[in-house]
């Protein structure tokens, strides 16, 4: 029984002791694994913060990439565009510069057939023994190619203040400086006072300073190109406009002109010729007069004769000689420009100027009037008719009359065509009337001397 | 018979010939100032819608440009924010021996524009001038915030440049700070998105932006009709059509009709004053 007893208090004991053994190995496994676990736990949690960092990163990633990509091309674009702008800021700069400078002119390119006169001798000479030949130059007339004005002009304006001009011409055989001067204008008294100096166009009416560019006929009256060859001169003009619609010129020249053959950059006569021009401009009519005072040189000559019968001294011949003279050189002028639409067809122009004056101890008269009618834009009839008297008084051989009818045609903005025929009717001089066989004795003949002109001029 | 026949026909097609040009559509050109360009295709519109056979083709460049293509032939008329210059009218006297023909078809005031959010309302034709001359160059000498003027102005092609810099800068230089934009429309957005901005133009334009009045000693004046038309506001000025010379055929129906009551109605609906 007590063997009973002790056997269950033994296994009693021994279960609580196995019990507690037992519960004392299984404790600290327990714990290890929890901690295992927990670290494991925590080491999970990590990753998947890390996951979701990672996932957040990760659903950002995109949007901020595009934006920043954006912002790139934003900043890149406006690094491209402040270059830009440099760029167009040097341009306009550049081009500022090039606005300073115009660039014009025009090409006349020309067929010209020139009637002829067999029986005209239009040349007398006399040798030094005082005997007189005749030849015939020209006389065969001409049909020919050629260009009449070849014209490149630099307008360089740097600012309100001055302005300088250079005219390059290449016409016919030869190029020449046309225009070459500064005009200086003040700002102070709001007159428009301006001083220009170099060589540049006389201040003469209305036909010496318009441009051959706009002209309606081949060429000036020759009244024009025989008082005033080559339009230009080397002298001082002053300008004044008192009013906006009158202009006042005041100028000193040479007066020896650019287009002679005795051109030179000296002046002979010393004193200055003085032009002085008024014009008044309406719109529709302009008025204009003039006055020119002056000189021109007329150079020493020495002429050896023949003489009559041999003087004692034995010699045959005589010299006359003629000291050099500077003689009274004046014209005086008036033109008018008028503008009106009578027709549908267009705008109508009536210009006329008349001059008289002493030319080379001669009185001298001419001038022209010119009617031009526009049909349409593109076409345009002109006709003028002119007259010069080299003479006056020198009775009826110094006169030349031309009536030229013309059409000019506008091909484009820039291209005009010219057709027109010279009618000039020129009195003989006695000498060419007698070498006609035909022709009465004491009668005027008119030579054959028309001309028709076909023009092409491009205008830039 | 087959030469009957050909003579028939013939004369038929020089009937449909000529019948096809009476029946053609005239075409006609408008060219020039900016300023006038919403109104010139407003009128061409108008006018198109009216007479179907029309064609009508409005382009804008400027005043000058406008007068240069009216010199050269390339317009019919020439639409201009200013007068002629007489160098102008010289250059078309010496092409077409006419002086031109200039009608007035509107009235404009030309506008100074700031932004919305600006405080300055008025100005006096020195302040205008020393603002755009470069004498003054921040708001606050004008009783604006303490901040820098941008200044905004048109091309130098354009009548209203020259109007501007003739009568509010008694022909002065611009200040060389200016930006010049293309076009009044440019001029206005530019200044609507600039607080410190400043620009001029046509008072049609005016939208998005705010108008500043003019101070004289009689009185402060927007560009009303009633100033422009009594001259009261300072830079009142005609909007004129130039032609080369006296209307005829289509180009005078069409003048009399932008002159016409039709016409001018349109004008006052874009943002001009009537010329009467």
């Amino acid at each position: 029984m007590r063997a009973r007893k002790v056997m269950t208090l033994a296994l009693v004991l021994a279960t609580a002791a196995g019990t507690t053994l037992a519960q004392t190995r299984r404790k600290p496994q327990a714990d290890t694994a929890i901690t295992n676990l927990q670290a494991r736990m925590e080491q999970l949690t990590t990753e998947l913060g890390g996951l979701r960092a990672q996932l957040a990163i990760a659903q950002q990633q995109p949007q901020q990439t595009g934006q920043t990509a954006a912002e790139g091309k934003i900043a890149d674009l406006n690094d491209k565009l402040a270059g830009h702008d440099e760029r167009l800021a040097v341009t306009e700069s550049d081009l500022a510069g090039l606005k300073k400078l115009k660039v014009s002119g025009y090409i006349q390119a020309r067929y010209e057939y020139l009637d002829y006169d067999p029986f005209v001798e239009r040349a007398t000479t006399t040798d030094k023994l005082g005997v007189k030949s005749t030849s015939t130059p020209g006389s065969q007339g001409q049909s020919v190619f050629y260009v009449r004005r070849g014209r490149f002009k630099l307008t360089y304006t740097p600012g309100p203040l001055s302005q300088y001009v250079i005219t390059i011409d290449g016409a016919k055989d030869k190029v020449t400086c046309k225009d070459l001067y500064v005009v200086l204008t003040e700002p102070w008294t709001g007159l428009g006072i301006s001083l220009t100096t170099g060589q540049f166009n006389w201040p003469w009416g209305i036909e010496v300073e318009r441009s051959s560019s706009s002209r309606e006929v081949p060429e000036r009256s020759l009244a024009t190109r025989s008082l005033f060859p080559g339009e230009r001169d080397r002298g001082v003009k002053l300008t004044v406009k008192p009013h906006a619609k009158v202009t006042v010129d005041l100028g000193l020249f040479n007066g020896w002109g650019v287009d002679n053959s005795t051109f030179t950059w000296q002046d002979p006569t010393k004193q200055k010729d003085v032009i002085a021009r008024a014009k008044v401009d309406l719109g529709f009519v302009a008025l204009t007069g003039s006055y020119y005072d002056g000189q021109y040189y007329d150079p020493a000559t020495s002429t050896t004769s023949l003489r009559s019968s041999v003087p004692a001294s034995g010699s045959m011949t005589s010299t006359t000689t003629t000291a050099d003279k500077r003689r009274y050189k004046g014209r005086i002028g008036g033109g008018v420009e008028a503008y009106y639409q009578f027709l549908p067809l267009g705008g109508t122009a009536l210009l006329a100027e008349g001059v008289m004056g002493k030319e080379k101890g001669k009185d001298v008269e001419g001038g022209y009037l010119m009617l031009v009618q526009n049909v349409g834009d593109r076409l345009n009839l002109a006709f003028r008719g002119d007259m010069y008297n080299s003479d006056v008084k020198g009775g009826e051989y110094n006169h030349t009359w031309t009536l030229t009818p013309a059409i000019n045609y506008w091909w484009d903005d820039a291209v005009r065509l010219t057709v027109a025929y010279d009618l000039t009717h020129t009195n003989m001089d006695a000498q060419m009337k007698h070498s006609n066989p035909a022709n009465p004795a004491g009668a005027v003949l008119d030579p054959r001397d028309n001309k028709l002109t076909c023009q092409v001029q491009i205008k830039f | 018979m087959m030469k009957r026949s050909l003579v028939i026909a013939m004369a038929a097609v020089l009937a449909v010939t000529l019948a096809g040009v009476a029946l053609a559509g005239r075409s006609i050109t408008l060219k020039g100032s900016d300023t006038l360009l919403l109104l010139g295709q407003r009128w061409a519109e108008e006018y198109m819608k009216a007479n179907p056979g029309t064609v009508i083709q409005v382009t804008g460049g400027g005043s000058g440009v406008g007068i240069a293509a009216l010199i050269n032939g390339s317009t019919d008329i020439c639409q201009a924010s200013r007068a002629m210059k007489a160098s102008e009218k010289q250059k078309l006297r010496d092409r077409y021996y006419s002086t031109g023909v200039e009608i007035p078809v509107a009235k404009d005031g030309v506008t100074l524009y700031v932004s919305e959010k600006n405080p300055v309302s008025e100005l006096t034709i020195e302040q205008i001038r020393a603002i755009y001359t470069g004498a003054i160059t921040n708001w606050s000498k004008v009783g604006g915030p303490d901040a820098g003027i941008v200044l905004y102005g048109r091309e130098n092609s354009s009548g209203t440049y020259a109007f501007f810099r003739e009568v509010a800068l008694k022909n002065a230089d611009y200040s060389a700070s200016m930006q010049s934009l293309p076009g009044t429309s440019a001029v206005v957005n530019a200044v609507s998105k600039d607080v410190n901005g400043i620009g001029y133009g046509g008072a049609a334009y005016a939208k998005g932006v705010k108008e500043i009045a003019i101070k004289t000693a009689k009185g402060s004046y927007k560009p009303t009709s009633e100033n422009v038309k009594s001259g009261l506001y300072p830079l009142s000025r005609d909007l004129y059509w130039y032609l080369k010379g006296k209307p005829s055929g289509e180009i005078k129906k069409l003048v009399d009709w932008a002159l016409s009551p039709a016409g001018q109605e349109i004008v006052t609906k874009v943002g001009y004053f009537t010329i009467k």
